[in-house]
């Protein structure tokens, strides 16, 4: 084949194939955005171990800090007592 | 004496032709760009070492019936050995980062604008005097601006089972240059403010999505384009078989053993291929140049298509991770991370770059499959 034509013929494959690389790619960008609509994520895993850390502080400052909101209050109380005298 | 004398005449210095030297002395370069330079030594190294091996006079290697000549019929010939070594890279591959970023499939596309782009360099050539390039030759040549090994010895294997040698040693050369081929382009086509963009996180990506996504590549590459299914099969069977999490013996084998046994035997191979009579020719240097073109021009049009999708999206996209639509997975990501770090060191593009990446595997095995479909 003379040079002329092997060229048209590849100037044919570069219109083809980029074509249909961009065609090919692109369906599977449809196909991506389908999966991501209609598959569900996967459920978190770290949920309950939140749930765990979280209550215990929960319960602990609920525990405690009455006695000690008694302890500080009653210990500044008489600071204040024994300054003012 | 007379023993004597055909023991002499046995001997490699009595039988040493310098076309032959030069040959090893190639195979030399390459255990030297192996070992040394650290370039690809996973294959440089078998690649160089099987050179040196073809090219011993009266060793036979190359001969029917010589272990080289075996290993390359079998392996290569019948294009075994990179099926196998894409059923690996299938199962080294996550897809998460393209999966969860698919607008980056456009930047694997474009970037495989460097082959057909080299095919007219190709065509052009046979006005040089000395160049002889058939259309098929042309295409064989021009995947290597898919910088994609196994691809370019596959189609080579299958279209210009001649050039192969020069073929697998261009784009493995320019697969280990990639760190010095494109930066310059890349700073050339990108203004700073480009380089600096950030990157929205990408989402997370379920487990279904993983397991589905290469059976739907596989359905596609079926319904289309059928001659692309035994690259594009063997990479899904790889990637499912690490995505389904069912058969981790298997994945873990495709990704190690598998591969690495198929890569030595890959590297002697196609080392075989680089014989004097082959190799030392001016079609040899022609194939050379056109492998820089290619993977120039795919660079270039994979920055230069970032930046036309950064003006119409959305979410910003930094120009510098569509370098990285020319595979030769993970370097180019890695190149386009580095070059992103220089122009802000707090911008990590690695994972962003990792789409374009993937998707251009799959673009470079489309684009060999057009090229079989229609040249071969």
């Amino acid at each position: 084949m003379d040079i002329s034509g092997s060229l048209v013929t590849a100037l044919m494959l570069l219109g083809l194939g980029m074509a249909f690389v961009y065609m090919f790619l692109g369906l599977l960008f449809i196909c991506i955005n389908l999966m991501a609509k209609y598959i569900p994520a996967d459920k978190p895993v770290i949920t309950p171990q939140r749930k765990t850390s979280a209550a215990p502080k929960a319960a602990g400052q609920a525990q405690v800090s009455p006695q000690v909101i008694a302890a500080i209050t009653s210990a500044v109380q008489q600071y204040r007592k024994s300054q003012a005298v | 004496m007379n023993g004597l004398m055909t023991l002499w005449a046995d001997t490699g210095i009595a039988n040493f032709e310098w076309p032959e030297l030069v040959m090893m002395a190639v195979g030399g370069l390459l255990l030297y760009l192996a070992v040394v330079r650290k370039f690809e030594p996973l294959l440089l190294l078998p690649i160089g070492f099987g050179a040196i091996l073809a090219n011993i006079p009266n060793a036979g290697f190359n001969d029917e019936g010589g272990m080289l000549y075996y290993i390359y019929h079998i392996g290569i010939e019948t294009g075994i050995f990179p099926l196998i070594i894409f059923m690996g890279v299938g199962a080294l591959t996550d897809f998460g980062a393209l999966i969860a970023n698919p607008k980056t499939l456009f930047l694997g596309a474009a970037a495989q604008f460097g082959i057909f782009a080299t095919l007219f360099g190709a065509i052009l050539l046979n006005l040089v005097p000395g160049f002889e390039f058939s259309l098929a030759d042309a295409s064989a040549i021009a995947i290597i601006g898919g910088a994609d090994g196994p691809t370019a010895i596959f189609l080579a294997s299958k279209l210009a089972p001649d050039l192969l040698g020069a073929i697998a040693v261009a784009a493995y050369s320019y697969m280990a240059l990639v760190p010095i081929i494109q930066p310059p382009i890349m700073r050339a086509l990108t203004t700073q403010a480009e380089r600096e963009i950030k990157m929205e996180q990408l989402r997370p990506v379920s487990k279904k999505e993983k397991i589905i996504f290469p059976l739907a590549v596989l359905l596609m590459t079926i319904l289309f384009l059928p001659a692309a299914t035994p690259l594009v099969g063997m990479f899904c069977l790889g990637n499912l078989m690490r995505e389904s999490g069912v058969v981790d013996r298997l994945s873990s084998t495709a990704q190690n053993e598998l591969i690495n046994i198929v890569t030595i035997f890959l590297g002697l191979g196609v080392g075989s291929k680089l014989s004097a009579d082959k190799f030392l020719n001016l079609e040899t240097l022609g194939i050379l140049g056109l492998g820089a073109i290619a993977f120039s021009i795919g660079t270039a049009s994979g920055v230069i298509m970032a930046k036309i999708m950064g003006r119409f999206s959305k979410s910003p996209i930094n120009p510098l991770i569509g370098a990285a639509g020319v595979s030769a997975v993970p370097m180019a990501a890695r190149v386009a991370n580095k070059v992103g770090l220089e122009a802000n060191p707090h911008n990590f593009l690695l994972m962003h770059a990792m789409g374009p990446n993937v998707a251009g595997v799959l673009g470079s095995a489309v684009a060999a499959g057009v090229l079989l479909a229609i040249v071969g």
